[in-house]
């Protein structure tokens, strides 16, 4: 199965994403976060969950180069190990899927928390 | 000083005209005042302190404005009067004063002190006392600095902190306070009139002298140091006039930082909140970059963690197909030598020998065994290559611990943010209570008064340096009274011998005021020390020691002076100091005590109480149900009972003095 060489989420997800870095990116942050990490965190807890990521309704931006968000393949090896993919789907596919499902989560906890994300609820 | 009734009228909660008699028994001098907490106990303190000294205070040491000084009631019925009279006795005269202030006639609803016009009247045995020599009389019996000892509010204790400052104006103030009461002036005042006459007497006897030939060189001496003197002198009074100047600079403004005491106290609460506040945000705010610098990798220790299952079954796997590919290998090896022997050779490659059928047989039917056992599968070098990379890629996944740490990061932002939300909610109400002052002005004011203490300080080091020229002019004066006075054939010269008894009488008053004073202290400092071993439950104190401004520090059983006191010892030691005042002085005053017994342990109260009926001819006691229990706690001083008052809610805004029968 050929893999895509770009990735990305749907324009609501990539919507969500954006809000939600604002508010964790305050004015007086040196430290800031950019797409790429909440989208790897957004696969990573999908694969610590260990279930199917549902299917994406619509389509995405294709606005992110796998070989940037996955440098060293660690994402692409641990969603195969994982064994997450449909049969004949390919792995960044699912990596997808995973990070859409995951951005999405992440957004209903930050509405549910005024604003906030709750790293200690969704972490552990 | 004996109180016989205060007339309150309209006076704060007080509306209306309330009388309260005080008890004239000599034992039976106890009056108590029960009241809860926002009915007027000190309400109650303040008419008095009202009516003597014209100020009333909050608990914050802030002087209430005339305006709250009205009964709110009466206020909204036009009624802007309120007026205070305390009948009293004092070294068998009788008094009578009275202080009132209402609205002027032009100002409909008064706000400012301005708006209200005061009135104070005394009469001393019916006979009225001018105006501005009312004042004067009021300091003769009991001036304002020493009133505190006397109208005592057990929530102001700090004030007696100033006596310990041995350099504070405040305390120096206090001290000559004190002194008047214990009766020094009287003779300073002699000793200078009795320098004053030596003075006369000299100019006398060098007159005299210089009639004389043998003695005008001395004559001349004198004049000379006559002159000197008078420089001297000159030079000393103005400089005390310049320190009085600058004392007065010093008063006036305690007297605006008295009023704004708690505000200093508060603004620099908020000072010290303000940074408190930067540097937790600034906490928060390093939390927070560190929680978004985790942020960027903590996939990695998510990932690590949810393929560690993944990485045992795949390690498995890996176990598995490598013993797989071993033994096929080893089949594959052992197919190899058999198919090798029977094809190449018939005699046995070690003895040369012939290899008998039976044996080539044997071999044949291992060979099927053999290529049974492999079922024709090759070893999948492929398969376990990917298996081992993917387990390298996953081992390669490594994790920092940063869920733990971001975890821990934010139990601690919640704690800073807790903080600040304290450190804000105080802020808040700090700004409510300091609304409405000009806080920069009052800090400018602190800073203006350190330089006049500073003023003050040097003026003062002056003015000792004029009085050691004084003194050794007087010295060398006396020196040359004494040769004209022996020169022969003048001994009896009027002249002389006046200077001689004058300058007799002078040493001795001289060293009587230095033997007062060491006296004094001693007996309020054995006076306080005894009363404190009463108060106290803490046996082996050593006692209180004085200092020169009669503060007195506690004593620990090795004689050191301890540094630090509770507010309940502070409580302690200002009743002693009280007790040991009244004693020495002899003018005696009536103790009222606004909450006297609220920071003390049982048994600290029950040690006060059993000794507060004999402090003072009058013991006025202001409390609440807590400090004081109406029965039990009353039984320890029933028989000292002069009269009982309670302080009963009509509204919210009216209370009223019933007494207690």
């Amino acid at each position: 199965m050929e893999e895509p060489k770009r990735i990305g989420l749907t324009k609501e997800a990539n919507g969500y994403l954006e809000e939600m870095l604002e508010s964790l990116n305050s004015d007086n942050s040196a430290q800031t976060l950019i797409k790429f990490d909440l989208y790897r965190l957004a696969v990573a807890l999908g694969v610590k969950r260990g279930e199917k990521p549902t299917m994406i309704n619509g389509t995405t931006d294709n606005a992110l180069r796998v070989a940037e968000i996955d440098e060293d393949n660690a994402l692409y090896v641990a969603v195969k190990a994982a064994n997450l993919q449909d049969p004949g789907e390919s792995v960044y596919r699912v990596v997808e899927r995973l990070a859409e499902q995951g951005v999405r989560n992440f957004y209903d906890e930050h509405q549910k928390h005024v604003g906030k994300l709750p790293w200690d609820k969704i972490l552990v | 000083m004996k109180i016989q009734t205060l007339k309150i009228y309209n006076f704060m909660p007080y509306k209306g005209r309330q009388d309260i008699e005080f008890p004239q028994h000599e034992t039976q001098n106890v009056m108590l005042v029960f009241g809860d907490n926002m009915r007027g106990k000190t309400c109650f303190l303040n008419s008095l302190r009202w009516c003597f000294y014209g100020i009333a205070l909050a608990r914050n040491l802030r002087e209430i404005p005339r305006a709250s000084l009205v009964n709110i009631d009466a206020r909204d019925e036009g009624d802007w009067k309120v007026s205070v009279s305390v009948l009293f006795e004092h070294g068998k005269h009788r008094y009578e004063l009275t202080r009132s202030i209402d609205r002027r006639e032009n100002s409909i609803r008064p706000s400012n002190n301005a708006d209200f016009v005061e009135s104070l009247g005394l009469r001393k045995d019916g006979t009225p006392i001018k105006g501005d020599a009312i004042k004067n009389e009021i300091n003769q019996v009991m001036p304002l600095e020493i009133s505190r000892f006397f109208l005592f509010d057990g929530e102001l204790l700090q004030e007696y902190e100033n006596l310990l400052i041995e350099e504070s104006g405040q305390g120096e103030k206090i001290k000559s306070h004190i002194e008047s009461i214990l009766g020094v002036p009287s003779l300073i005042h002699a000793r200078e009139e009795l320098q004053t006459l030596l003075k006369k007497a000299r100019t006398a006897q060098r007159k005299d002298a210089q009639k004389d030939e043998d003695l005008r060189a001395y004559a001349q001496q004198l004049q000379s140091l006559e002159v000197n003197l008078d420089v001297i002198e000159k030079n000393h009074e103005d400089l005390r006039n310049q320190r009085l100047v600058v004392d007065g600079e010093i008063s006036e403004i305690d007297e605006v930082l008295k009023n704004t005491e708690a505000v200093q106290k508060r603004k620099m609460k908020l000072t010290e909140l303000t940074t408190r506040k930067k540097n937790l945000e600034e906490e928060a705010s390093g939390l927070n970059d560190s929680v978004n610098e985790l942020l960027k990798t903590v996939w990695k220790d998510v990932l690590a963690d949810s393929s560690l299952a993944v990485l045992k079954e795949l390690k498995l796997s890996r176990e598995s197909l490598q013993k797989e590919i071993e033994r096929t290998l080893s089949i594959q090896n052992e197919i190899t030598v058999i198919k090798k022997t029977i094809s190449e050779s018939l005699l046995c490659a070690t003895c040369g020998q012939e290899i008998p059928e039976s044996y080539r047989a044997s071999l044949n039917g291992k060979l099927e065994e053999l290529e049974s056992q492999l079922g024709g599968s090759t070893p999948d070098f492929q398969q376990l290559t990917e298996l081992i990379n993917v387990i390298d890629k996953l081992e390669d996944i490594r994790s920092e611990g940063e869920v733990g740490r971001i975890i821990e990061s934010l139990k601690r932002t919640t704690k800073i943010n807790l903080n600040i939300v304290k450190v804000e909610n105080e802020q808040e109400e700090i700004e409510q209570e300091i609304k409405g002052y000009d806080t920069d002005k009052i800090m400018r004011q602190r800073e203006k008064k350190l330089r006049f203490v500073k003023q003050s300080e040097r003026i003062g080091l002056q003015i000792e340096s004029a009085e050691k020229q004084k003194a050794d002019n007087l010295d060398k004066q006396g020196k040359i009274s004494e040769l004209i006075k022996k020169h022969k054939g003048t001994e009896d010269r009027a002249s002389n011998k006046r200077v001689d008894v004058l300058q007799q009488l002078e040493t001795v008053f001289k060293e009587g005021i230095s033997q007062l004073r060491l006296k004094l202290k001693d007996d309020v400092q054995e006076m306080a020390t005894a009363a404190f071993k009463l108060l106290s439950h803490e046996e082996t104190y050593a006692g209180l020691q004085i200092n020169d401004n009669y503060g007195l520090s506690i004593l620990d059983p090795k004689g050191r002076v301890l540094d630090e006191r509770s507010a309940g010892a502070e409580q302690v030691v200002a009743l002693s100091l009280i007790d040991g005042l009244n004693r020495t002085s002899g003018t005696k005053a009536p103790i009222v005590m606004d909450t006297p017994l609220g920071r003390l342990d049982p048994k600290h109260r029950e040690n006060i109480l059993r000794f507060l009926p004999d402090m003072a001819d009058q013991v006025v006691l202001l409390v609440h149900e807590g400090e004081i229990h109406p029965e039990r706690d009353t039984d320890l001083i029933a028989s000292r009972i002069g009269a009982r008052y309670e302080i009963v809610r009509v509204t919210a805004t009216h209370s009223k003095l019933t007494k207690v029968r």
